[in-house]
């Protein structure tokens, strides 16, 4: 699992997800990503999924952890490029409430 | 074995000491559909169940996960396997000197590397999909019988396995209850494709969910197919047992009172 950060704006960050994010992979980025979360001023992340392969209950946890960080600074999460698997997933977790979903491919179903 | 069984049982006997409880299993269950196995009280159900999940094991060949012969898995493969399913034991098996959502974490902790904070997100997350997130701080004596059933099933999902065994998940549960646990389960196979086994009593939960239902009878396999070949089955003990007829054979009788009497009884004639 790799990922990419890039700041866009002062109080935005932008991070890309690539590989498995299942609960394999979690404990190798769920540092890094908490602390980019962390910095302060951030109001916006966005995490790109549409080259995560794999999503699980594990992926899901580290979203909700990241979205408490930013909540807690009054930022918000915002989930983009999810395909049909991890719609369907986060919606089993019965959390598709709790994250901004934008440009899903699976949204629709 | 076709390439949409993820376990094929062939001519599987079973044994507890010298008395033989299953005879000869012969079936396929189909990967990412609900099997139901079903049975009377005693038939070798839960046994077989005990089979599946290599808590009683198999002799070489007559069971194959995914291709691989089940009797020659060594600890390491059996380990690797039971990483992959998920199991709801008829109790529920929880651990009564942790809390709720301490019993749902054990899988994770054991099989993952994952932190103890995100561990605890997801039994929180399979604690509400069972509808039991207001209840993770409960010890389990402080639960229902129906309301520990349903965080054990919280528990066999924390990994989020490929083959989840449930047994009797409707047993101790009211019928609005057992009903919200059926629509999971289809939900699960629905959304997830999960291979799903459920042993069961309950023809009405059966007839719900199932993709194929197994009946097993005194150990043997009596019939398989979909609900709707089951229930047009002109087979006598399928119809006795769908009517749910009590089997009052008289050489189970007479066995009975030669037990009792310590002889057979000459019948009287009319």
């Amino acid at each position: 699992m790799d990922f990419q950060t890039q700041r866009s704006e002062s109080n935005k960050i932008s991070v890309k997800l690539e590989g498995s994010l299942n609960r394999s992979t979690v404990p190798e980025i769920r540092k890094g990503l908490l602390k980019f979360a962390r910095q302060g001023g951030i109001k916006v992340m966005a995490i790109d999924l549409s080259q995560v392969s794999n999503l699980d209950t594990a992926g899901i946890a580290l979203m909700v952890e990241v979205l408490r960080v930013l909540s807690s600074n009054g930022g918000t999460l915002r989930l983009t490029g999810l395909n049909r698997n991890a719609v369907k997933m986060i919606r089993l977790s019965r959390l598709d409430s709790a994250f901004d979903i934008a440009n899903s491919s699976g949204s629709g179903s | 074995m076709t390439n949409t069984e993820i376990i094929d049982i062939c001519g599987l006997n079973s044994y507890y000491g010298d008395r033989q409880v299953l005879f000869d299993i012969e079936f396929g269950i189909p990967r990412n559909r609900i099997t139901v196995i079903m049975g009377v009280s005693g038939c070798g159900k839960t046994t077989l169940l005990r089979h599946l999940i290599g808590l009683k094991s198999s002799r070489p060949k007559e069971l194959m996960i995914e291709g691989e012969d089940m009797g020659g898995f060594r600890e390491s493969r059996m380990n690797q396997y039971r990483s992959r399913i998920g199991v709801l034991f008829q109790s529920g098996a929880l651990f009564n000197s942790m809390t709720v959502a301490d019993n749902v974490s054990v899988p994770l902790r054991v099989h993952s590397k994952l932190h103890k904070e995100t561990i605890r997100i997801i039994a929180t997350i399979k604690l509400h999909q069972v509808g039991l997130s207001e209840f993770c701080d409960y010890m389990p004596s402080q639960l229902s019988g129906g309301m520990q059933k349903r965080a054990g099933l919280a528990r066999a999902l924390a990994m989020d396995p490929e083959i989840l065994f449930v047994d009797e998940p409707s047993s101790g549960l009211d019928p609005i209850t057992a009903a919200g646990l059926d629509n999971l389960i289809l939900e699960l196979k629905d959304t997830l494709g999960m291979t799903i086994i459920v042993v069961t009593h309950e023809l009405e939960s059966a007839f719900r969910i199932a993709d194929q239902i197994v009946v097993l009878d005194k150990g043997r396999l009596l019939t398989a197919g979909s609900p709707e070949e089951i229930q047009t089955s002109q087979d006598e003990r399928v119809v006795q047992f769908l009517e749910r007829q009590a089997d009052q054979k008289q050489e189970n009788n007479e066995a009975y009172i030669k037990t009792l009497v310590g002889r057979q009884i000459p019948q009287v004639q009319d």
